[in-house]
This record gives C-alpha cells, structure tokens and sequence, in this order.
C-alpha cells in the first residue's frame, strides 16, 4: 500500500507530511504532528492522501523553496510543499504565521 | 501584449541563421529582460499563487500548471538581488530553467510580457553574472540576457 499523506494546512499553505510515523494531537491552538524528535504545528489536517504523487525537488527548485522541503506535489486542495522528515520547516516548527 | 507562444513554437525558436536567436522580452520593476524563446514553455495570465511562509522574497508561491505543481519565482527579485520593485505581477511565464540535459519547470512572475525579438548575438555585450549573461539594446531600451542555465548552480 502507498505511503500515506497527511495533507497539513498552516500559515495560508499546504504541507505534505509524511504519515506512516507521525501522530496528530489536536487541541484548541490547531492541530500538532509528532514526526520524530520534531513537533509541526498547522491549524488543520485536511486529509489523509494515499495517492500523492511527490515531485522530488531539483536543483533550481529547491535551492528555492524554505529548508527542509524535498519537493513539490499537487494535492485535491491545491499545491503543497512536501516536508523533509529527517528536517522539518522552521516555518512548520515553530507554527506558520500568515 | 503577446500571444501565447505554443510548444512547437518553443522547439523552434533558433532562428535557423547563425548567431541570431529569438528571445522573450520580460518587463519587470527594473527594466527589460530577454530569455531565449527555446526556454519558454507557456505564458500564463493571472495564475492563482498560493504563498510560501518563511520563503525568501525570490519564491511568490507555488500553482498548478497542466495538472502539476508549479514553483513561481520573482523574476525581478532573481535579477535585482533582494529589492523586490513590484508587487502582484500579473504576468507567470512557464519556463524551463537548470542545466539543458535536465531543466526543470518554472514560473517566473513578471510585469509584462512585451514582445518576441530576434536578437543578433553579436550585439549582445557578455557579462556571465550569474542569470544575466549579457547586455543589449532593443529598440532605444537596454535589456538584460538572461541565462536561466544559470539558475539553480552553486555561487
């Protein structure tokens, strides 16, 4: 069966997680997900998405893209970046603002 | 404004002559800009951008285009360094940029799309500063030659 997604809307963008590891706890801040050592922060998980298909990142794109994205993917709610688990997003990390 | 250039017009943007190649003119906040036709895949007007928190001021936000994810870049702001000269370009062309064996599928957001020109290379005054590979003129306009090649490599 294909990794799952969790497709995680915070600070107005759309973030790919990976699933399999992580555990969501939802309190009134938002929604926190538990990905190893790390804790992002969003204001909602809108789905649980088996079928992504993950653009991994080429040069020029990531060299771009805030640390700790490896790529790209399009989502049934729109374009997401996709969270590098090994080092999540500082924007993530510490709760996106918009 | 100009049509949108087709794929097939892409493929055949040499001009066929020697030393002559057919070039985009990019209007951004600080003056014109020209990328080779054979680099354009599409332009794209008043395409919806999601924006990136905790991005760098080059990246305005990701889309969608033909049913893939879209990196945006500021074009002026890739040019310019980090003055950011304008705002809420309505203008997104679809771009391959990165080495030609593998490019990869850009936007860059601009003012305007102004014209498609054939450009003599002998005219061009050679800079190889990273994207802007060289100067010309255009008309009575200094316009920058951009190398998107260029992007992606280590300063």
């Amino acid at each position: 069966m294909a990794m799952p997604w969790l497709i995680l809307r915070s600070g107005g963008c759309l973030w790919g997680v990976p699933g399999a590891d992580a555990r969501v706890i939802r309190d009134a801040l938002g929604v926190h997900v538990l990905l190893g050592d790390s804790c992002l922060h969003g204001d909602e998980i809108l789905t649980l998405d088996r079928r992504l298909q993950v653009r991994p990142a080429g040069p020029v794109v990531r060299s771009m893209l805030p640390r700790g994205c490896s790529g790209l993917a399009l989502s049934e709610y729109g374009p997401l970046l996709v969270v590098d688990p090994a080092r999540p997003p500082e924007a993530l990390a510490k709760g996106a603002q918009t | 404004m100009i049509s949108e250039p087709s794929p097939s017009t892409a493929k055949d943007a040499k001009t066929g002559k020697a030393g002559r190649e057919r070039f985009l003119l990019l209007r951004t906040g600080s003056g014109l800009n020209a990328i080779p036709v054979r680099r354009v895949r599409r332009v794209r007007r008043n395409l919806l951008l999601h924006p990136v928190p905790g991005s760098d001021a080059r990246l305005v936000g990701l889309a969608q285009h033909r049913g893939e994810p879209l990196t945006v870049l500021d074009l002026g702001v890739l040019v310019d360094g980090d003055e950011q000269l304008s705002e809420g370009q309505p203008i997104t062309v679809v771009a391959r940029a990165g080495a030609a064996e593998n490019p990869e599928t850009i936007g860059l957001a601009v003012d305007e799309a102004v014209d498609l020109v054939t450009i003599d290379e002998a005219t061009i005054t050679v800079l190889s500063e990273g994207l802007v590979a060289g100067e010309t003129v255009v008309g009575s306009e200094l316009v920058r030659i951009l190398d998107l090649g260029a992007l992606g490599e280590a300063p």
